[in-house]
């Protein structure tokens, strides 16, 4: 007792047996597991994310505002699965961007730099989807890499998958 | 989860990135935070189409917080998990809840044994149209629990009661379903 004349609080309990509080639970379990599986479509990723452009605009535009947003890669944009269509041109802006030279040493830091944009901006909920070798695939059309190379990229990235 | 695990960066330097322009932190965020608020939605309102304004909404909002962001005053998902649930308030002040909650995941999965795959799916299509039957309070305190792995203190701190009011909540919310599902299950 605490003598500052705190109420004890009655808890309720269930009144279910163990069998049946057991059964309940694991119910319970396999819903919500079967419910996060889910992801949100990505209809709804994109839209979000074409809001946070937005404001991200907005908040550069502002005088003392933010520094101007990163651009996104257009090949951020996700077009759904399977349906990615190579976009070679991306690897080679990327590396005029950052000053490097041909060599895998340096695509691969280009890529890396372009994946972490490739990746955020298709999602990584989408990308979780996929298997690695069809993430693996999907990286390398999209950033114009061998696939063994996008293979070490997708490695060295650590990217979600 | 209604949080930023998963993402290798603390959630305060992955806003403040998003503040800056950053669009890569704009999609970590995006990933890590919109799955929850889109369930946290769904249980509210039972409609899909519902639930996906709703979690945009609440995002956009969150956007737009995210430059008077103060790290470590509360966490995203908390801010959200508000958010979202005033949002689906005054939804259902302008209409009364739907329950199309029927459409719970359907997976492509050529796995064998189809039959008794379709009946855990009307299993657990049965429980939840328990859950969405349960008193607002009751649903949430479940939902927290269950279905985004909230401790009691957490659950409680969500919805603004004692840990032995959460504690109630659940049993109350436990004891209904176990009647309603037991109920389920003796009609098959």
């Amino acid at each position: 007792m605490t003598g500052q004349g705190r109420q004890m609080s009655v808890v309720e309990t269930d009144g279910l047996g163990a069998a049946e509080r057991d059964r309940l639970e694991r119910a319970l379990g396999e819903l919500a597991a079967e419910m996060r599986r889910e992801t949100p479509s990505d209809a709804l990723f994109d839209r979000v994310m074409a809001d946070a452009a937005e404001v991200q605009a907005r908040l550069a535009a502002k005088p003392g505002g933010g520094s101007p947003p990163l651009p996104a890669a257009d090949g951020a944009r996700r077009t759904g699965r399977g349906r990615h269509a190579p976009r070679r041109s991306h690897a080679r802006s990327v590396t005029a961007r950052f000053g490097v030279s041909p060599g895998f040493g340096a695509a691969a830091l280009a890529a890396s730099l372009m994946l972490g944009l490739f990746v955020g901006g298709f999602g990584g909920a989408a990308m979780a989807r996929l298997a690695p070798e069809e993430a693996t695939l999907l990286v390398a059309d999209e950033l114009g890499l061998r696939v063994a190379d996008a293979g070490e990229v997708l490695f060295a990235s650590e990217a979600p998958f | 989860m209604f949080d930023c695990e998963g993402t290798s960066e603390d959630e305060g330097a992955l806003i403040a990135r998003f503040a800056a322009g950053d669009r890569l932190a704009a999609a970590r965020l995006t990933s890590a935070l919109l799955p929850a608020v889109q369930r946290h939605a769904r249980w509210r309102l039972g409609s899909e189409a519902e639930a996906e304004e709703v979690a945009q909404e609440a995002m956009l909002r969150f956007w737009r917080q995210a430059p008077e962001w103060r790290a470590g005053e509360a966490k995203a998902s908390t801010w959200l998990y508000r958010v979202t649930h005033n949002l689906c308030i005054d939804r259902q002040r302008r209409r009364r809840p739907t329950s199309d909650i029927d459409d719970i995941p359907e997976r492509a999965d050529p796995a064998p044994g189809q039959e008794a795959r379709l009946e855990t799916r009307e299993t657990m299509r049965g429980l939840a149209r328990a859950i969405m039957a349960l008193p607002e309070r009751q649903r949430d305190a479940v939902v927290l629990r269950h279905f985004e792995g909230l401790g009691n203190p957490e659950i409680g701190e969500r919805l603004g009661c004692s840990v032995e009011a959460v504690e109630s909540l659940l049993a109350r919310a436990r004891r209904q379903l176990a009647a309603s599902f037991g109920a389920g299950e003796g009609d098959e």
